[in-house]
């Protein structure tokens, strides 16, 4: 659970991301700050096109060749990412993150065994296939401990038969199987952050469930610091310590699982909680709100969300609204709060 | 389902197209209306009396029904009798294997070409696309490809042997395989009938340069043919696995961008191009014609050519149907080589 004062693991500041929509640098970010401490799971929310996987990719330095980082600071355990070489990069990513994506199939290469997929880690990270007393293996070795750390890490998972499965193809593997694949390649290089972004969405629903478990599992056996990137309410109560609700490209409230769920403030929270999808559904869109998503190429001016927004007044079509601090661990950007907790 | 059933269903459906070539060929043979299927068998000016006419056409079953003539016809052609050509004063069949390892030298050499000059060009255009390398791999592959093979080949002669030659330069010959001088006084004791393989394995090196030197005009203008569309297919299929989501997921491993681009990207870009290589591989085994008259190669092109302006037709017909069937065992060749690299094709 959450410690204060401890280093964060990831640290975003008033990150500010541009992307160039027909010859025209567009914005898609705007001040979002979020960070994550080690061993909590942050849940970052909102529809679709609110800037979640943007926020991610640039955390990581894998923006869109059409993006770039207009202002702001991000920290990965401490070391800044924007600015760095590729190579810098390479080694920061490799030693400190590591993603699982919404659809498993197509982010498996097919030409590819499975178990080829995860050792690869290891070239990355040769140190963690020091052997049992710390000493250096020779080749023979070296593959062999790398094969038996694949393995075991499938079964980990939760993998039938990992020995054979480790030889296989992506496609001859079921998409939950495949899901399953690809968070043991995260967890191999036991990195200090995941990034499940929407790991869910492409699965049918009982495989929803049983990833979701498997990741609450693996969260409480090897204490995985998580951002957890989702539209749905109900897995962020089902594994989020923390929350981060984004609206088209800002952050519109931050605060614990569980005064967002007893009193969300920012309206759009609100609505996004009236919404919550049964995990029995597909249903995810927001019924609760009128209208949609403002396009980013043609953002409304002041509060993005006051067309859309049932409280709107005075202030909300003329400035942006600040995020204000309710408490150590809550705040929003409403004008509604503007002068402290309402 | 592994590699081999996957072969042997290929096989089969291999035997069914090239029963389709044998009908085609025997109809443009016997079956041409108004025209008498023993006029491709009889030397103009050369009388021939009627005993050994009626010979020949019991020879040739002219007086069964079509479909029957066809079953001898075939079962000729198993047994290798493909006729007799007078062009080359030879049978048809040994005509053809006799010259067929030249054929495959130029060709097999010209796609190793296009293919080790296309991809990496295929490869930095898309790395730089819309930069200055993209462009400079554009303009010239569209440039290659709009000029006319013959005369790329007679502008190569000319510069790099007339020319040179001239200039008192190092000229690269322009005719031929090997040089005569050479070959008498090197003799080269076949093998495989490839120049190349054969003088290496016997340690006859002057013979291999010589043969070399004869290569690289021919080979190099042969390769033009392929080249623009290699190089464009391998830049599009990069790009286009470049925006993949598995390449993402590699980067965000930290793997370095060099196995990033040689095991994510390469592997899946490359399929593309194998089938281009192989289809123009098939094409310049069988219509190398222009370019083997051009540097003299003595290749079945050269042959065929030289059969079409002697209204040779049992040698065109037997050099058609012997082009088709490499047509498609190059092309089972590259499906079986797509099936290695791709997994999911052999299930
Ligand atoms: N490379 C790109 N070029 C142009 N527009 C982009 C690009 N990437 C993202 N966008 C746009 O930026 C906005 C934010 O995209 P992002 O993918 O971060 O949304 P998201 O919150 O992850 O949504 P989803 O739930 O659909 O994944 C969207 O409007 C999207 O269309
Ligand atoms: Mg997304």
């Amino acid at each position: 659970m959450t410690r204060l004062g401890e280093t964060a693991v990831l640290e975003v500041e008033d990150l500010c991301v541009e992307l160039s929509i027909g010859g025209r640098w567009v914005r898609a970010l705007n001040n979002v700050s979020l960070s994550v401490r080690p061993g909590e799971a942050l849940g970052l929310v909102g529809e679709s096109g609110s800037g979640k996987s943007l926020t991610a990719l640039a955390v990581a330095g894998l923006l869109p060749e059409n993006a770039r980082v207009v202002a702001g600071s991000i920290r990965l355990k401490g070391e800044a990412v924007l600015g760095r070489s590729e190579a810098e990069l390479n080694r920061l990513r490799g030693r400190a993150l590591a993603f699982i994506f919404q659809n498993p199939t197509s982010y498996l290469n097919p030409l590819l065994t499975v178990g080829v997929q995860i050792a690869e880690v290891f070239e990355v990270s040769p140190e963690l296939l020091a052997s049992e007393d710390g000493g250096r293996l020779r080749g023979g070795e070296r593959r062999k401990l790398a094969w038996r750390r694949v393995v075991e890490h499938l079964r980990l998972v939760h993998i039938p038969d990992p020995e054979r499965v480790a030889r296989q193809y992506p496609f001859e593997l079921s998409g939950g199987m495949q899901q399953r694949v690809v968070i043991a390649m995260a967890l191999i290089r036991r990195p200090s952050l995941v990034i499940a972004d929407e790991i869910t969405t492409a699965l049918d629903v009982t495989v929803q469930a049983q990833i979701l478990r498997l990741l609450a599992e693996l969260r409480a056996s090897i204490g995985m610091t998580l951002l957890l990137i989702t539209h749905d309410m109900g897995i962020v109560a089902q594994l989020a310590d923390r929350v981060a609700v984004m609206y088209s490209g800002s952050v519109v409230e931050t605060s614990d699982v569980a005064s967002l769920f007893a009193a969300a403030r920012h309206p759009y929270a609100k609505a996004l909680l009236e919404a919550v999808p049964r995990i029995d559904g597909n249903e995810t869109t927001l019924r609760a709100i009128p209208g949609a998503i403002p396009a980013i190429t043609n953002p409304p001016p002041g509060c993005r969300f006051h067309l859309r927004c049932p409280r709107v007044f005075g202030p909300c079509a003329g400035t942006v609204p600040p995020a204000v601090a309710l408490g150590e661990q809550h705040s929003v950007a409403c004008h509604l709060y503007r002068d402290g907790p309402a | 389902m592994g590699l081999l059933g996957y072969t042997v269903r290929r096989l089969a459906g291999l035997g069914l197209v090239l029963l389709g070539v044998s009908i085609l060929v025997f109809v443009l043979l016997r079956g041409m209306p108004g025209v008498d299927p023993l006029s491709a068998y009889i030397t103009p000016g050369l009388p021939m009396s009627p005993e050994a006419l009626k010979g020949l056409r019991d020879e040739l079953h002219l007086d069964q029904p079509l479909p029957l003539q066809y079953v001898y016809y075939v079962a000729d052609l198993l047994r290798g009798d493909w006729g007799y050509s007078r062009t080359a004063a030879q049978l048809v069949i040994s005509a053809l294997i006799d010259r067929l390892p030249a054929t495959v030298e130029l060709a097999v050499s010209a796609v190793l070409l296009s293919t080790a000059i296309g991809v990496p060009a295929g490869i930095i255009a898309a790395l730089r696309r819309d930069r200055a390398p993209d462009i400079v791999v554009r303009v010239v592959s569209i440039t290659g490809i709009s000029f006319p093979v013959f005369w790329l080949g007679i502008l190569l002669q000319l510069v790099f042997f007339y020319y040179a030659g001239q200039l008192g330069l190092p000229a690269l010959p322009s005719r031929g395989r090997v040089d005569d001088l050479v070959a008498l006084q090197y003799p080269l004791s076949p093998i495989t009938g490839f120049f190349l393989i054969d003088s290496l394995l016997t340690g006859n090196l002057a013979f291999f340069a010589s043969a070399l030197a004869h290569l690289v005009l021919p080979a190099f203008t042969l390769s033009l043919i392929g080249l623009a569309t290699i190089v464009r297919i391998m830049r599009a299929s990069m790009l286009e696995v470049l925006r993949q989501d598995y390449i993402l997921l590699a980067r965000s491993k930290g793997l370095p961008l060099r196995t990033v681009l040689l095991r994510h990207a390469l592997r899946n870009a490359i399929t593309p191009v194998l089938t281009t290589a192989g289809t123009t591989l098939g094409i310049l085994l069988g219509g190398a014609v222009v370019v083997e008259t051009v540097f003299s190669w003595p290749g079945i092109g050269r042959l065929a050519a030289q059969g079409i302006l002697n209204n040779d037709s049992v040698l065109v017909v037997g050099f058609a149907l012997f082009v088709a069937t490499m047509m498609v065992l190059v092309n089972l060749a590259v499906d079986i080589l797509y099936a290695v690299v791709d997994p999911r094709v052999r299930y």
